[in-house]
């Protein structure tokens, strides 16, 4: 099985995903995120691994070299239990309309050094949410009581 | 007594002056905004308001220039990817690439990834780039990079660039290769130390492979463009010239509005061939910058 998402030689190259609906089914549904911003995309995977990727439809799968990465990691399960990767929310999510936590700028700083913030939940919280400034999305987060749990990566931000 | 590394190049210059003291001075931090991520407009206004001094790079759309001391890296803004610090010099080698929508583009020395997400973004996030590095340990900043900016047409790869495969040739092909770095002099204080010829030697075999490579890589009638940020005609006029003028031509640079010198075609008397003049050399002094040479070639 290969582990996606941490620096690893390839062996397997990269293939369209079989089912292109599962990653903008589960948008729509958990964060009201309209299908059309996967327009210009295809969804791609290596075979055996359980990871789903996003590149540009115009994108050239290569198999010489192996690929390290193709695109954005989405996640590194399939729905329903996968989790988005917050630069998959960064560059998809902006418009999406459910599961969204808009946070000002102290919140938004907390949130990126992964502390948590206290807010009032909103929708499903059994859902992954978006986070975000009033301008740009933040990332990935979840809901645990009346706190935003950060999801980005503990490397974002140096101390 | 051996030259320091900015005395090698007096003669060169226009005003030997004005390059010594830009050399001494800080090079100001550069940055500009990625529209895959976030509206410019609403960088810019970031940017003012933290930075009152900062100034619009005027050859370069929605990039500024701020204050040597400025620190941007942990703004928000820029961890997701909004905004992307690079040297204004570098980011001219990654616009003469000139990466067209739909494009299969090679970055063959890629990481940490600044003209590998220049060339993204020009291309509209649509198309094929491969980003390539042959070091393991450099592959995490390129990931990263990629990540941050939310580009869907790159492609990730560690190979050593003076074999890539030849399975797939591509429109363009950037080589930003490998050097003695002494263009960074600013930004690292390497301002005294003196050139280690024996990495010079060893380089500049490196470069011409690379080259060479990247050109069979490049379907005919496609672009190289070469760059380094270094000085030394040894590592950039002389590298041109060993390429086979039946194999590729070197074409002029379309003006961008940064101030440049042309490539040298006679470096202690060594006479190169003609066309190197169409390279750019960019000088510390002639644009507040680092120093860069970038040569743009046809696939015969």
């Amino acid at each position: 099985m290969i582990r996606e998402g941490s620096s690893l030689r390839a062996s397997v190259a990269f293939e369209p995903y079989p089912d292109q609906e599962i990653v903008p089914n589960w948008c729509f549904f958990w964060l009201g995120l309209d299908r059309s911003v996967f327009e210009n995309s295809v969804f791609v995977h290596r075979p055996g691994s359980p990871a789903i990727w996003v590149a540009s439809n115009q994108v050239h799968l290569i198999d010489t070299p192996l690929p390290e990465t193709v695109g954005l990691l989405v996640m590194r399960k399939p729905p329903p239990k996968g989790k988005p990767t917050s630069v998959f929310l960064q560059r998809f999510a902006d418009g999406a309309t459910k599961n969204v936590y808009t946070l000002d700028a102290e919140d938004a700083e907390r949130f990126l050094r992964r502390d948590p913030v206290q807010i009032v939940p909103v929708d499903d919280a059994r859902s992954y949410c978006v986070v975000r400034t009033a301008d740009f999305v933040l990332g990935c987060g979840r809901v645990n009581g009346n706190t935003l749990v950060s999801e980005v990566p503990r490397s974002w931000m140096s101390s | 007594m051996s030259e320091t590394v900015f005395q090698r190049y007096l003669s060169l210059v226009d005003d030997q002056g004005a390059f010594l003291a830009a050399c001494e001075r800080p090079l100001p931090l550069v940055v500009w905004a990625n529209p895959l991520a976030m509206d410019p407009a609403v960088v810019e206004a970031a940017l003012f308001s933290a930075f009152p001094d900062a100034e619009p790079v005027s050859w370069r759309p929605h990039t500024w220039r701020l204050p040597p001391e400025a620190k941007v890296g942990n703004w928000p803004m820029h961890v997701v990817g909004g905004l992307y610090v690079q040297e204004e010099a570098a980011a001219f080698a990654g616009d003469v690439v000139d990466a067209q929508p739909g494009e299969r583009i090679l970055d063959l020395c890629a990481a940490p990834g600044g003209k590998t997400a220049q060339m993204a973004i020009a291309m509209g996030d649509r198309g094929t780039i491969v980003a390539n590095d042959r070091r393991i340990g450099r592959l995490a900043s390129l990931r990263r990079t990629v990540g941050r900016l939310g580009l869907t047409s790159v492609t990730v790869t560690c190979h050593d660039g003076i074999r890539f495969p030849q399975e797939t040739l591509f429109d363009r092909v950037l080589v930003d290769a490998p050097c003695t770095c002494e263009g960074t002099a600013r930004k690292s204080g390497r301002r005294s130390r003196n050139p280690d010829e024996r990495y010079r030697n060893t380089v500049v075999q490196i470069q011409k492979a690379l080259l060479r490579r990247a050109l069979s890589v490049t379907k005919p009638g496609g672009r190289v463009v070469y760059s380094t940020c270094t000085f030394a005609p040894e590592e950039n006029e002389y590298v041109l010239d060993a390429i086979d003028p039946s194999l590729a031509s070197i074409e002029p640079i379309a003006p961008m509005g940064l101030t440049v010198a042309p490539g040298l075609c006679e470096w202690r008397g060594r006479y190169l061939r003609p066309d190197i003049r169409h390279a750019a050399r960019v000088w510390p002094h002639q644009n507040d910058t680092g120093g860069f040479f970038v040569a743009c070639l046809r696939r015969l």
